[in-house]
């Protein structure tokens, strides 16, 4: 009897291949799950493919390779923690530095009001007379029994560098015609300024005592974000804006490009520094990382056996060619890719010390780094540049901006000719559409680190699924 | 009472063939640590013609047949392999399509030494690599050799038969 057919296939065929798509789906829901976890060991085996060669070698010269591994993984424990005591603090601070100057720093002063009367205490409002001092969100009104205490937050967010004074006045339902009032004054030279030695001060208000840990708070100097200069261009240019188009009259623009690039910079820019501390100093780095890795290392043939032991004779000669040249190709790309970060990575950070740039530590090795991703990276590369030089040197000319593009340039031009002969598996040609593709989604799912490992993990399924179906054509599946 | 690691057991059968003759006991160890043990049943295919390589087989227990299909589909049986007989050898070598399927015709247990497993060995114990090789090469020079003789005693058949014509 026949089978009934949908659509020219079997019920049969059709119930396997939604099988097959459901235990797709469920395992990419899993892993996407558990990537956490799966973090630790992703990092392991990658190394795991940059090691093997070294305790290989080591084999070769007679060492054990239980003691080999043992060496290996000292020596790269030791070079890592002498990398965090010496390099990542400095690259960590200068993306900090990077982050005050493009966000500016934004400085927070708090100040203390207790209730030391008899009755109860209404705040309804503050009123800053500048708006370069902003007042920290605060649930107002804020109600003080007596004998409680509050504070009040207020950052400074410069527009210039001019000399700025404000007052904020703390005002109360309970008698308006006395109000608190703080003095705040920014990037003012210490010596003119007068509010740096204001002391606290104890104040009635009619029947109340109120009392302010300070009255008046000196800011100092303090540089305006670049971000903050661009929304003062902007704002510039609003009135002939609204000129050409009327529609524009209650439309900020320069307060609603300003906040999009404020969000998207602050995201980026928080994110990364936490996230590279917290990713070297995690605990389960720390110690699941080496352990995976010895593993791998020590037993990482064996382990491989015993897993080609559980498949079935019919299909073992194949997967095990597959895992060959899988293997052979992923090897050949990862070690190709680390050693090509690492090259750019110091080439950029020597061009651009010689040209004299401050910052060419965190800029060789966004460059570097960023290199990774076809196309996008070395453009990557010379914006990081471009903002180190205009933080460097506050402005944009050519005479500044030129060097930086000529190193570059000169950085890709010797990766072209030396670094991508010598690391040839490193060119998986992807492409362009289905690189800006997945980097975008590896943004979308895991911000800048999605997006640096986008075209890597990409590349390695490519390559797999290349080499399956090359090596299937050349077997006879019934 | 026993103390496993100074036991000299015999490793097994497979030490015996010619590849593996020339081995130290410590030599045939590490071969031992990469080797893969397999069974098949009754009728299962060993390898399959046409397909890419992957290694050598030695044959422990059971028999295995190894025969070849013609272009006109029939089968030309070549050889039986018995225990402590290999197959497959040439795989070593490279990657090339077999020339023949191997097929078991009873319950088999087999040993298998694959090409990938030989190259790391032979990187990470280069004196070892050479001997198996240097026996693999021995066994590929001989069967050209003979095929060499035939080539000749072919060709002279053909001579004689043509002068007689």
């Amino acid at each position: 009897m026949e089978e009934p057919t949908r659509g020219g296939l079997t019920v049969s065929q059709f119930l396997r291949g939604v099988l097959i798509a459901v235990v797709l789906v469920s395992a990419g829901w899993i892993l996407y799950t558990i990537r956490g976890t799966l973090m630790p060991f992703g990092i392991a085996f990658v190394l795991s493919y940059l090691l093997i060669p070294v305790v290989d070698y080591l084999e070769s010269h007679r060492v054990n390779r239980m003691a080999g591994t043992a060496l290996v993984l000292v020596s790269i424990i030791g070079i890592f923690v002498v990398s965090i005591v010496t390099f990542v603090p400095v690259l960590v601070t200068g993306m900090g530095d990077m982050k005050d100057s493009i966000l500016g720093n934004r400085p927070t002063w708090s100040c203390v009001i207790a209730n030391r009367g008899w009755d109860v205490v209404r705040f309804t409002e503050v009123k800053i007379s500048n708006a370069d001092f902003v007042l920290d969100p605060t649930i107002l009104p804020v109600e003080l029994a007596p004998g409680e205490q509050d504070t009040i937050s207020i950052s400074f967010v410069p527009t210039s560098m001019t000399p700025t004074v404000a007052t904020a006045v703390i005002l109360g339902d309970n008698d308006g015609s006395d109000p608190l009032v703080l003095r705040l004054s920014g990037n003012l030279s210490e010596a003119s300024d007068p509010l740096n030695f204001v002391p606290g001060k104890v104040k009635s208000l009619g029947a109340v005592q109120l009392a302010l840990s300070d009255s008046a708070h000196a800011f100092g100097r303090v540089e305006p974000g670049y971000l903050m200069h661009f929304k003062m261009q902007i704002a510039a240019l609003q009135p002939q804006m609204q000129k050409a188009f009327p529609s524009f009259e209650n439309f900020d623009i320069a307060k609603r490009i300003g906040d999009f690039l404020q969000g998207a910079a602050t995201e980026v820019l928080n994110e990364t520094p936490a996230l590279l501390s917290s990713v070297l100093s995690g605990m389960t780095f720390l110690v699941i990382v080496p352990l995976v890795l010895f593993f791998l290392l020590a037993e990482g043939r064996s382990i491989k056996r015993s897993l080609i032991e559980i498949i079935p004779n019919q299909y073992f000669e194949m997967v095990l060619n597959l895992l060959h040249r899988i293997d052979l190709q992923l090897g050949g790309y990862i070690r190709g890719m680390v050693m090509s970060v690492v090259l750019i990575s110091m080439l950029s950070m020597l061009g651009l010390r010689v040209i004299g740039l401050r910052d060419y530590l965190v800029v060789g090795t966004i460059a570097g780094v960023a290199n990774i991703i076809p196309y996008l990276g070395p453009l990557i590369g010379i914006f990081a540049g471009t903002i180190a030089v205009i933080l460097q040197y506050s402005t944009l000319g050519w005479g500044t901006i030129l060097p930086v593009v000529i190193v570059f340039l000169a950085v890709q031009l010797a990766d072209n000719v030396f670094v991508q002969p010598v690391v040839v598996a490193r060119s998986v040609n992807l492409h362009p559409l289905i690189v800006i593709f997945v980097v975008l989604v590896g943004s979308q799912m895991f911000g800048a680190v999605g997006m640096l490992l986008a075209v890597p993990l990409t590349a390695v399924v490519k390559v797999s699924v290349q080499t399956v179906y090359e090596s299937l054509r050349s077997y006879s599946l019934t | 009472m026993k103390i496993p690691w100074i036991r000299r057991s015999n490793l097994g059968v497979w030490t015996k063939i010619p590849l593996f003759e020339e081995l130290s006991r410590r030599e045939q160890q590490d071969v031992n640590a990469v080797l893969q043990h397999k069974t098949y049943k009754k009728g299962e295919l060993v390898f399959q013609q046409g397909n890419p390589g992957t290694g050598l087989f030695v044959v422990i227990t059971g028999s295995v047949d190894v025969q070849q299909e013609e272009d006109d589909g029939t089968i030309l049986h070549l050889a039986s392999a018995k225990p402590g007989e290999f197959i497959g050898e040439l795989a070593l070598l490279d990657d090339s399509l077999r020339t023949a399927s191997a097929i078991a015709v009873d319950d088999t247990s087999v040993v298998a030494l694959y090409r990938t497993d030989l190259l790391a060995l032979s990187e990470s114990r280069p004196r070892l690599g050479v001997k198996i090789l240097m026996q693999l090469s021995q066994i590929v020079a001989e069967r050209l050799r003979r095929t060499n003789r035939a080539l000749k005693e072919v060709r002279l058949m053909a001579d004689t038969a043509s002068e007689g014509a």
